[in-house]
């Protein structure tokens, strides 16, 4: 080949290079909380993306507030609404500026779902700011579906259990109180 | 021979054990109350239905074993273990209707875990559970480390001398008070004043912290019942790492270990003999083995580098060595970290610290720190006896509220049971092995289930094999009664087949 | 039996938690958490020391 025509191709290859490496730094990486427990050092210091239902309440300190997001089985609907059971509860502390926080609405508990919110920010393996806690500081939040009331009606068969149960546990109980006072009055009258 | 039991000593504990379960349905009152409050209709009917079985085998068994004898030691030991298997049975249904549950298993196992104050759970997706439930969870916990029996002494029993050989039965063998139901309720107000001004303290902390009032009490309320007990129950899957604060760590760890503290030298310290607390046998032997055990993890830990400066080191390495030596099992790391950040000596410094424990006669587990002074003590004695001269005689003493002779027969019992508890840690970890875990992660979690702690390494799951999970159940109940009501009960069984 | 009723004429409960007795008790607790505040302070030393050491 001759040198201008290896200078051509070089530079082709180069072109193609400067065009794919910015598109895969550009693509963040998205791990679970599972990923990032198992695998700290890996992504310590690197920024990431997390999605997550936002559980429990948001706790400000200052300018910045405390949240935590889920990213396990019971994200989009809890156990009380019929979702299987898939093991425990898993997730991720974030550590967000306080107007960024205030975004959500609605926190995961017994009687919700939390909103499902999205994350950028930087993971800390052991963060010197908080103690050495695991955490994401994030800069970017955004709320990708709003939580709502999680549905929690009694069953008809535990209510007609915890009728009949009732009674026999009241029975019973009454027998016991008479023999007992009985004995304590033949006790009496010796 | 071994004397068959009569029919006398069926009723007898029949009886007894009946009263107890009457009173673990009225624990159920609070998470009822606690329901009802939070508008939580479905939990209530659970608590409902919960409750009523319970009044039914207790009432129906007072009720079917009527009887005046009065208990003798036997008798005792077997009402204590006995018990705490029915009220674990019957305790386990509000979990389980709850739905949470993979298995009645897994709801006896969070159970047991709760009254042994072990801290271990299968309970799924914790974060979304009902206000009453996690009630239920924490009162557990704060129940069994008074004793189920305890508090049947104090409001059921009503002075009979016969209560004290189940007072003893349960693993508390200290007279603070001539009269054991005196004892009793000097437990309750040494405990009682820590509820007080323990939950304030946090309910301070939390509400500075940014939790609303609601949560925070709540959440102070419940991480009381578990630090005090040792239990290490949190009310989020994050365990205590929720807070994120120092503030919050120090009021847990002054909690915790204050709950680790056998109880006869809470007495002592709040009766004006202040100086009991340097001199006492079980905290000097404590305090060195928790300071050893986390100098050794901390210089582990410096040297990997894994925690930025030594404010973070302490506060991570300090805490979790606290919450194991104590028994109590909060923890501010995600369980998997254990593994993955602290690794082989960072594991087998805490597996030490838990299997040490803390103090008899409190809401702890493990060896316990007076048998471990106790045996070290007579080990130094054996070594001066060898060195001193024949005719010397080498007596030695120990200081456990009184100062008290070291005799050849004490050191026997101390070493008898902390052989034991070696045995199950032992067995505890090769079964986890067997099963395909690593050694050092299974030796942790079975040393962490034998000793009541409950910290985990990711080993417990509802997904652990069953033959595991029921291994686990076995362990906690073993080492919160200290064996001996176990095998009284074991013997009670043999007894009745075997007895003529 | 005798053991029960002679305890009882001279420690009951009333007499536990009445009110002169509190100061004692708070002087107890305090010193409890102090000692326990003492093991935590040796717990950071030893992480202070280390950072000196290793970090």
């Amino acid at each position: 080949m001759s040198p201008r025509r290896t200078f051509g191709a070089v530079a082709v290859l180069a072109l193609c290079c400067a065009l794919v490496v910015p598109a895969v730094a550009f693509g963040l990486e998205a791990p679970t909380s599972g990923e990032l427990v198992n695998e700290p050092k890996r992504f310590d210091g690197v920024r990431i993306e997390f999605e997550g239902e936002a559980i429990g309440e948001v706790m400000h300190r200052g300018a910045d507030a405390w949240l935590h997001l889920n990213d396990d089985a019971y994200m989009l609907k809890n156990v009380e609404e019929g979702a299987p059971l898939g093991g425990f509860n898993s997730g991720m502390p974030v550590w967000v500026p306080g107007e960024l926080a205030d975004r959500i609405e609605v926190f995961g508990d017994y009687k919700h779902q939390g909103d499902v919110v999205r994350i950028e920010g930087v993971f800390n393996a052991a963060c010197a700011e908080h103690g050495g806690d695991m955490d994401i500081h994030a800069d970017s939040l955004e709320v990708l579906a709003q939580g709502r009331d999680a549905l929690d009606p009694i069953r008809p068969w535990k209510g007609v259990t915890a009728v009949v149960l009732a009674v026999m546990a009241g029975v019973l109980w009454y027998a016991d109180r008479r023999t007992r006072l009985r004995e304590l009055r033949g006790l009496l009258r010796r | 021979m071994i004397l068959r039991p009569r029919r006398e000593d069926h009723l007898v504990i029949g009886k007894y054990t009946g009263k107890v379960i009457v009173g673990v349905g009225l624990l159920m009152v609070v998470p009822l109350l606690t329901s009802v409050l939070f508008a939580e209709w479905d939990t209530v009917v659970d608590f409902v239905i919960s409750m009523s079985a319970c009044f039914i085998f207790g009432f129906g068994a007072q009720y079917l074993c009527r009887t005046d004898k009065d208990l003798a030691w036997s008798h005792g030991l077997v009402v204590a273990s006995g018990s705490w298997i029915w009220a674990t049975i019957l305790g386990a249904l509000p979990h389980w209707l709850s739905s949470h549950e993979g298995s009645y298993l897994d709801a006896m196992f969070d159970v047991m875990s709760g009254y042994t104050t072990t801290g271990l759970y299968l309970l799924q997706d914790l974060d979304h559970i009902s206000n009453g439930l996690n009630m239920w969870r924490h009162l557990l916990t704060y129940a069994g480390g008074q004793g189920i029996v305890v508090i049947a002494l104090t409001f059921l029993f009503k002075g009979t001398s016969g209560a004290y050989k189940v007072y003893v039965g349960e693993g508390k063998d200290e007279r603070l008070l001539p009269n054991v139901v005196n004892t009793a309720r000097a437990i309750w107000l040494v405990s009682l004043a820590y509820l007080a001004v323990g939950t304030l303290a946090l309910f301070g902390v939390a509400l500075w912290l940014g939790q609303e009032p609601v949560r925070a009490f709540l959440h102070a309320a419940w991480v009381f019942m578990g630090a005090w007990s040792t239990g290490g129950f949190a009310p989020q899957s994050f365990n205590t790492m929720w807070y994120h604060s120092f503030a919050y760590e120090i009021v847990t760890i002054v909690i915790m270990i204050a709950g680790s503290f056998n109880f006869a030298l809470h007495w002592a310290v709040w009766t004006g003999r202040r100086s009991e607390i340097v001199r006492n046998l079980e905290t000097v032997s404590f305090a060195i083995t928790l300071t050893l055990t986390t100098m050794l993890a901390t210089f582990w830990l410096a040297r990997a580098g894994v925690y930025p400066d030594a404010m973070a080191l302490g506060r991570k390495v300090f805490y979790q060595l606290a919450s194991g030596h104590t028994t109590t099992g909060f923890s501010t790391i995600f369980s998997k970290a254990f593994v993955t950040q602290w690794g082989t000596i960072g594991l087998l410094a805490v597996t030490l610290a838990m299997g040490i424990g803390a103090s008899a006669c409190s809401t702890a587990g493990g060896i316990k720190g007076i048998r471990v002074g106790v045996i070290f003590k007579s080990l130094i004695g054996d070594v001066r006896k060898a060195i001193a001269p024949e005719s010397a005689v080498v007596r030695q003493h120990y200081h456990h509220i009184r100062t008290q002779w070291l005799d050849d027969g004490l050191v026997k019992t101390a070493l008898t049971i902390t052989v034991l508890y070696l045995v199950m840690y032992l067995v505890s970890g090769l079964l986890g092995v067997l099963y395909g875990y690593e050694f050092t992660a299974a030796l942790f979690e079975g040393v962490s289930a034998g000793s009541n702690t409950g910290l985990s390494c990711g080993v417990t799951d509802p997904s652990m094999p069953a033959v595991m999970k029921l291994s686990y159940i076995v362990f906690m109940w073993l080492g919160r009664l200290e064996f001996m009501s176990v095998f009284a009960l074991l013997g009670y069984g043999i007894s009745i087949v075997r007895g003529r | 039996m005798s053991d029960d009723q002679g305890a009882a004429r001279t420690e009951s409960y009333p007499s536990l938690t009445a009110r002169e007795h509190w100061g004692r008790y708070a002087v107890g607790m305090a010193t409890e958490a102090l000692f326990i505040l003492g093991l935590t302070a040796i717990g950071f030393a030893l992480a202070y020391i280390a950072q000196a050491v290793w970090l």
